[in-house]
């Protein structure tokens, strides 16, 4: 659907997920199938350069959408 | 002619202890006033004649025929059969049912009720944990995939985030970088 990406046990991470990323999950799932491929193309080279990040930076970007999300929840 | 009614016409005063008097319940005192009216007196002894002529039959039990007793039992079983059906109205909500039918009905309600508790569980877990039913098998089994369509959001607005990372990460670089284009652009 995605890449090709080595199958794991991580069936075990769905029933980890707190409700609200259970949520996030479903619709972007959604969201994905509706998209052009070009949309889809980008996304995925995003994610590819999202993999390759440092941890330490992945960690602070990570942190820094999360509180941007969270202010325009406030708002 | 003028009628006499029975039990009528005796003296006032000695009425009740006439009464007394045919049952010979009265005391000594009053008997012995009673003895000494009654040679005077016709009223009261018309009185305590009609004592003892009616009181005898009053005291008879008429027998009752055998009909009059078969009449009242099946009346007396009617009325009872109607008071049970006043209290017991609700029956006749089942009465449609056999006798074998209230096991099954019974037995079919507990399933029902069984079943209904199971799906119910089911839906309150689904609602709670959130269910996997929509999501394909794929993804699931996928953390990869799992964790992209998590940080989908997020990779829309890597761009951005970078450039701001950036800019937080080395504020000197930014800042010489600025001057550098305002110097240029003057």
């Amino acid at each position: 659907m995605l890449v090709a990406a080595p199958a794991s046990a991580a069936g075990d991470n769905w029933p980890n997920l707190s409700p609200k990323e259970k949520e996030r999950v479903r619709r972007n799932i959604d969201r994905w199938e509706k998209l052009p491929s070009q949309d889809k193309e980008r996304l995925r080279e995003e994610w590819d350069r999202w993999k390759k990040f440092p941890q330490d930076r992945r960690d602070r970007i990570k942190q820094r959408y999360d509180e941007q999300r969270r202010d325009r929840n406030n708002d | 002619m003028k009628s006499v009614v029975p039990l009528e016409g005796a003296c006032k005063s000695f009425e009740e202890d006439l009464v007394l008097y045919y049952y010979g319940e009265n005391g000594d005192t009053d008997r012995c006033r009673v003895d000494q009216h009654l040679p005077q007196c016709a009223a009261c002894r018309r009185f305590v004649d009609d004592l003892r002529r009616l009181l005898p039959d009053m005291a008879k039990s008429e027998a009752l025929p055998q009909s009059f007793w078969d009449a009242y039992y099946r009346e007396t079983l009617a009325k009872l059969a109607e008071q049970e059906k006043r209290k017991y109205w609700w029956r006749d909500l089942f009465a449609p049912l056999k006798i074998w039918a209230v096991p099954a009905f019974g037995t079919m309600a507990v399933a029902v009720l069984a079943i209904g508790l199971v799906l119910g569980r089911g839906d309150s877990k689904r609602v709670t944990d959130g269910s996997s039913d929509a999501i394909p098998q794929a993804i699931l089994s996928d953390a990869n995939q799992l964790e992209f369509f998590e940080s989908m959001d997020m990779l829309e607005a890597l761009s951005k985030l970078e450039e701001q990372d950036e800019l937080k990460a080395d504020p000197t670089t930014n800042q010489s970088s600025k001057l550098t284009s305002l110097a240029v652009n003057a």
